[in-house]
């Protein structure tokens, strides 16, 4: 079944923002000069932070890679609570449904897009004065996020996405039990 | 969902955006302290913050809820991983705390009625089962499944099958040789009747005829490997026997289907006692004492098990504080002065 993505994206659009909000966030941290940034809009790309090339590469690595970070724990925050009483007691409330789509969503646009592995490709592995233990870590993070892109078309970024809101949180009850 | 780090147009000199001479140095992209700063932090749009907040709200009541919620997953699956160890008194208390947060849980109810018959409580694991009559079994866990299965089988092995011999029976119980009779008859009649098997073990017992109360309860054991009250049964009689050898190995086989069985523990103290397992018996009683501390009878074989290891203070100590009991067994406490004093031996 083929979705095309802005569709996807504005069933999930919370995600979108919160992808867009983390990028923004490290800018922020790393006090990196933003000139531009839309949450969200129907059309390719869904969501955009334009800011200015950055001094210290290993800033332009967070700022790439902070939605996966931020993405995935805001989804497993979100989603925790609720995903006790929906998939271990069957016994959820419409909150709980809420919570677990907005987990879904966000968790599921973790994934760094394939233009912030281009960013992260041009700063990192063409840069000037990057240290090469940085260029190495590049490489296979690159790599993963293209993965990644190629796995969204066998719905990989649903998959994480539900693996992060619905399944971690039983996993972790299960790991204190 | 991108992000870009292009070089926007950049005037000649100076800061980019207020043309300020004092930019800072090391940056591809011209800009003062102030304004880079200022830049750093673009303004998140007023929409998503109210949005923020009101996921802020939803999430705050949900984490409010979330100690007991957590608290009855964790107590849930720690109550499963309990009974797959066979450690049903553990395993009840995790239930139990779990049916709190979730009364209508299936799950945890019925794995309850396993932990309630594996306790001995077989009149809550029949209230129990009534309870659940019309829920679904979650047809994804066979073992469980089959585990209820056999309890429902037994927990209605219970009572004798035909009601009226049962009602003949009742009426005739004060006659022991009528109601033998009448009882035996039934059992040659009726021999897949397991409850009428146990109560004419029982009734053997009572005669004194351990023999044939051993082997009635041993063929239901070999007919019913969970029926409980069986076993019981049958190491009433091989202690009577003083085939404690035996008694030793039924005992053990009893304790390997629930290890935190008090009754098990307190039976298996009484074969190890009497095979002058001293050492062991009071090891088994203290594993007993551990799971119900204030339970008269562990208190009771504590202090036989504490007097056959010379441990005489503690021994007495207890007697002490059974005879300030006002729910203990007078004839009970009277028996257990005679064992701790010598005057009668327990292990005969």
């Amino acid at each position: 079944m083929f979705i095309p993505g802005p569709f996807l994206a504005l069933v999930t659009f919370p995600g979108v923002i919160v992808h867009e909000f983390a990028h923004q966030l490290f800018c922020r941290i790393f006090g990196v000069a933003i000139f531009e940034v839309k949450y969200f809009q129907m059309a390719n790309p869904v969501g955009y932070v334009k800011h200015e090339p950055v001094r210290n590469p290993v800033h332009q690595l967070l700022i790439g890679t902070g939605p996966f970070i931020i993405n995935t724990l805001i989804a497993l925050l979100i989603a925790f609570p609720a995903a006790i009483p929906v998939f271990m007691f069957s016994e959820g409330t419409i909150l709980d449904y809420l919570l677990l789509y907005l987990g879904l969503s966000i968790g599921m646009h973790a994934f760094p897009s394939t233009g912030d592995a281009n960013v992260l490709w041009q700063t990192l592995w063409h840069g000037e004065q990057v240290p090469i233990w940085l260029k190495i870590i590049t490489v296979p993070i690159v790599g993963l996020i293209y993965l990644g892109a190629i796995g969204s078309f066998f719905w990989l970024d649903l998959i994480y996405g539900m693996g992060v809101a619905f399944g971690l949180p039983i996993l972790i009850v299960k790991f204190f039990a | 969902m991108e992000e870009y780090n292009d070089i926007p147009y950049q005037h000649s000199n100076g800061c980019s955006r207020c043309n300020s001479p004092e930019y800072e140095p090391g940056y591809p992209f011209r800009l003062c302290k102030a304004c880079r700063k200022k830049l750093s932090r673009y303004p998140v749009k007023k929409e998503i913050i109210w949005a923020a907040i009101g996921i802020g709200v939803i999430l705050i009541v949900s984490i409010f809820r979330l100690p007991g919620y957590f608290k009855a997953g964790v107590g849930y699956m720690k109550g499963k991983k309990l009974a797959e160890e066979h450690k049903y008194v553990s395993a009840e208390k995790c239930f139990k705390a779990t049916l709190k947060e979730f009364p209508d849980h299936t799950g945890a109810m019925l794995n309850l009625i396993i932990a309630s018959y594996f306790n001995e409580n077989e009149a809550q694991a029949d209230s129990l089962l009534a309870l659940a009559g019309g829920k679904t079994i979650p047809s994804d866990d066979e073992d469980l499944q089959a585990m209820l299965n056999i309890i429902n089988e037994h927990l209605s092995q219970s009572d004798i099958q035909d009601t009226l011999v049962a009602r003949m029976l009742a009426d005739i119980a004060e006659d022991t040789a009528a109601y033998r009779a009448k009882l035996d008859s039934y059992v040659v009649a009726a021999p897949y009747d397991l409850a009428a098997k146990t109560a004419l073990a029982y009734t053997y017992a009572e005669l004194k005829n351990y023999t044939l109360a051993d082997s009635l309860s041993a063929q239901v054991i070999h007919e019913a490997p969970l029926l409980r009250a069986a076993y019981y049964e049958r190491l009433s009689a091989l202690r009577d026997l003083k085939r404690y050898k035996e008694g030793l190995q039924l005992a053990e086989d009893l304790l390997s289907q629930n290890t935190e069985s008090i009754q098990a523990l307190m039976t298996l103290t009484s074969f190890q006692l009497r095979l002058n397992m001293d050492k062991q018996a009071l090891i088994t009683i203290k594993q007993a004492a551990a799971l119900a501390p204030e339970d008269n009878s562990v208190l009771f074989m504590t202090a036989l098990a504490c007097h056959y290891n010379h441990q005489q203070n503690e021994s007495d100590r207890i007697l002490t504080k059974l005879r300030n009991r006002p729910d203990a067994d007078t004839g009970s406490i009277a028996l257990l002065q005679n064992f701790i004093t010598d005057k009668v031996s327990y292990k005969n």
